[in-house]
C-alpha cells in the first residue's frame, strides 16, 4: 500500500506520547501491520479478468453516453429558457401563428337552457358544457337560455339569451364579435400586447380590465331602418368605444348607445337634444369626460345618450350591477383614431424596448398619415425627445 | 482504456479487500468486484488531490467497511483464527508470533466495533484521520476520539493478560 506523508501509523509511531499509557497499543500495531504484509505474489489471479474489463468498458462507454445526454438536454433547456425570456422580455405571447396556450382556451363553464347551440365549420350542435370554443365557433344562445364563457386567467363572458356571438381570435387579441343579444363581461387586467375587443355590426370596443356589457338590440325602434342598434354599458373601468371613425371613452357607470344617422334618428327625448345639445356640453360631467377623452387621443365628442330599459335588464354577474345613475357620456369624433391609437402604441412599445429606429419611423408614418390627428402633437413630441435623447 | 484501468486499480482494491477482510473469506471476491463496480461509479468525484492508489484503497475499505456492518459478522473478523496465506511470514517462520497475533485481534474482537476498526485503519493499515472518517462515515474529530479510545482500551486489555503482555514484550526485545 502506498503510504503517504500523513498515513496514520507513520504519525503514531514517530511520536512518543507518555501522556496517555497506550503503548501495548502500539506495540499491537506495529506486530499486526508485520503480520499481515501483502505479497504480490499472493495475490490470486483474477479468472474473470476479460468478462470484467468488459463490463467496465461497457459501464464507461454508458457512463459517456448519459453525460452526452444530461449535456444536450441541458443545453436544450438553456435554450428553451432562453427563448421564453426574451419572449417574455419583448410582450409578445408566442410565435406568429403559434396556437393559443392553456390561458388562451375558451371554456364553455356553463349553459342554461336547453336551446344554445354551437356553429362549427358548417354543423350546428347543442353548446356542449365544458367545451373549448375554438377561433371561428359561433355560439347562438336559446330564448329561454344562457351561457358563459371563461378564460383560465378569470375573464368571463356572459351571455344572455337570444345571443349570436362569434369568437374571431384568441391569440394575444382576443377579439369577438356579437351579432345579436347581448353579453357582460368581466375581463381581468391585460398584460402588455394582449387586447380584448368585442365588435358589434357597427361599433367596436375595447377594454383593458374591467367589467362591461354589450348589446345589440335588432328590435330597438329608436333609429328608424336600422337594422340592429349597439349599446354599451361600463360597471366597472373603463372602455373605448369605436363607432365609424367615432371613438369615446367609458368610464364606469356611464352607458354608449351608437348614434343614429341625422335622418333616421326618432324617438330620441328632447330634453336631452335641447338641453345638451350634440356638441360638448356645458356641465360638469362631460367636461370631465371630454378631459378624458382628450387624454387618450379623443378629439371631439358627438353625442349624449340616455340609458335605455334594456341595459337595466342585462346584469347577468351577481353583484355587478349597473349603476344607479347612469350618466351619458360623449363620443369623440376621429378620424382614423384607432389606426393611430395603433400606430403610436406601437412607436411608444418600440422605443420602451429601447428600438429607437423603430419608434421614429412609426411616429413619422403617423405624423405623415395624419398630420392634423390628435395625436401628431403628441407624437411630435415624442419624436423630438427621442431624438434629443443621449 | 477499461484494461488499462481494471490493471491498475484491481491490484490494490484486492489487496485492501484482503487485508481487512481476509483473502479466505468467502465474500472475498464478490466485495473486489464491488469495490471495482463503486471504483467506477467514483471515478467522476476523484479530483487527483491523492494518489490514485490512496483514492482506490480508501474507496475499497469503505466497501469492506459498508458489508461488514451489514452481515453483522464484525466479530468474526478479528476472533477468526488467521489463515495461513493471511499471515505467510508468521505461518512459516515465527509460529509463536502467530498465537501472539491471534490473542491480539481476539482482544481487538472485544473492543467497541467502531474504535476497533478506527484502531485498525489508522494504526495497522496506515490510513489517515481523514481517510478513516470518509471510510467510517464518521467526523475527523469523532475519528480521532475513536482512535484515542480504542488505543487506550487495547492497551489496558493487554496489560491486563499477563502472558500476551510478556509475549509482546518479548518479542520487542528480540527484535
Amino acid at each position: 500500500m502506498i503510504v503517504g506523508d500523513d498515513r496514520g501509523h507513520d504519525r503514531h509511531d514517530d511520536r512518543h506520547d507518555d501522556r496517555h499509557d497506550d503503548r501495548y497499543a502500539r506495540k499491537a500495531a506495529r506486530l499486526l501491520r508485520g503480520s499481515m504484509e501483502w505479497h504480490a505474489e499472493s495475490q490470486p489471479a483474477d479468472i474473470r479478468r476479460d468478462a470484467v474489463v468488459a463490463a467496465m468498458a461497457l459501464a464507461i462507454a454508458a457512463k459517456s453516453r448519459r453525460r452526452r445526454i444530461v449535456a444536450v438536454t441541458a443545453v436544450a433547456f438553456a435554450a428553451a429558457a432562453s427563448v421564453l425570456l426574451v419572449l417574455r422580455l419583448t410582450g409578445t405571447s408566442g410565435l406568429p401563428g403559434a396556437k393559443p396556450g392553456v390561458d388562451s382556451a375558451l371554456v364553455v363553464e356553463q349553459a342554461s337552457g336547453g336551446g344554445n347551440q354551437l356553429v362549427r365549420a358548417t354543423s350546428t350542435q347543442p353548446l356542449p358544457d365544458q367545451g373549448v370554443l375554438l377561433v371561428g365557433d359561433s355560439v347562438r344562445s336559446g330564448t329561454d337560455s344562457s351561457a358563459t364563457l371563461g378564460f383560465a386567467n378569470g375573464t368571463r363572458i356572459a351571455l344572455s339569451s337570444s345571443a349570436h356571438l362569434r369568437v374571431d381570435d384568441l391569440g394575444s387579441t382576443r377579439r369577438f364579435s356579437l351579432f345579436r343579444g347581448s353579453l357582460q363581461a368581466h375581463v381581468v387586467k391585460l398584460g402588455q400586447g394582449e387586447r380584448f375587443i368585442v365588435s358589434t355590426p357597427n361599433s367596436e370596443v375595447e377594454v383593458r380590465g374591467t367589467v362591461f356589457t354589450v348589446a345589440v338590440d335588432s328590435s330597438s325602434s329608436r333609429c328608424r331602418d336600422s337594422t340592429s342598434n349597439s349599446s354599451v354599458h361600463v360597471s366597472e373601468g373603463a372602455v373605448w368605444v369605436r363607432s365609424g371613425d367615432k371613438q369615446v371613452v367609458l368610464q364606469s357607470g356611464e352607458t354608449w348607445m351608437a348614434p343614429c344617422p341625422a335622418s333616421e334618428k326618432v324617438d330620441e327625448p328632447a330634453t336631452e337634444t335641447s338641453e345638451r345639445g350634440p356638441e360638448v356640453a356645458p356641465v360638469p360631467a362631460a367636461a370631465a369626460i371630454r378631459s378624458r377623452v382628450h387624454k387618450s387621443a379623443a378629439s371631439s365628442v358627438s353625442s349624449l345618450v340616455a340609458p335605455t330599459p334594456s341595459q337595466k335588464e342585462l346584469p347577468l354577474f351577481p353583484g355587478v350591477a349597473p349603476a344607479p345613475s347612469e350618466r351619458p357620456a360623449q363620443a369623440a369624433s376621429l378620424s382614423h383614431l384607432a389606426e393611430q391609437n395603433d400606430l403610436f402604441s406601437a412607436a411608444m412599445a418600440a422605443e420602451r424596448q429601447g428600438q429607437h429606429d423603430l419608434a421614429l419611423r412609426k411616429l413619422d408614418d403617423l405624423i405623415g398619415r395624419y398630420p392634423g390627428g390628435p395625436l401628431s402633437e403628441s407624437a411630435r413630441a415624442e419624436r423630438q425627445r427621442i431624438l434629443s435623447a443621449p | 482504456m477499461a484494461g488499462p484501468f481494471y490493471d491498475r486499480t484491481r491490484p490494490v482494491v484486492a489487496r485492501t479487500v484482503h487485508r481487512l477482510l481476509g483473502a479466505s473469506d468467502n465474500d472475498f471476491d464478490d466485495l473486489v468486484q464491488v469495490g471495482m463496480i463503486e471504483l467506477l461509479h467514483s471515478l467522476d468525484r476523484y479530483r487527483g488531490e491523492c494518489s490514485l492508489d490512496t483514492w482506490t484503497s480508501t474507496i475499497a475499505a469503505n466497501v469492506v467497511y459498508k458489508h461488514i456492518r451489514r452481515r453483522g459478522l464484525e466479530r468474526t473478523i478479528f476472533a477468526r483464527e488467521l489463515a495461513p496465506e493471511d499471515v505467510p511470514q508468521i505461518a512459516h517462520q515465527r509460529p509463536i508470533l502467530r498465537g501472539i497475533v491471534e490473542r491480539v485481534m481476539q482482544h481487538l474482537g472485544q473492543l467497541v466495533h467502531e474504535r476497533a476498526w478506527t484502531f485498525l485503519l489508522h494504526d495497522v493499515h496506515g490510513y489517515s484521520l481523514d481517510e478513516v472518517a470518509s471510510i467510517t462515515g464518521a467526523t475527523v474529530a469523532a475519528a480521532q476520539s475513536r482512535l484515542v479510545r480504542g488505543r487506550r482500551e487495547l492497551h489496558e486489555r493487554i496489560a491486563n493478560d499477563p502472558e500476551l503482555a510478556g509475549g509482546i514484550d518479548g518479542l520487542e526485545d528480540e527484535s
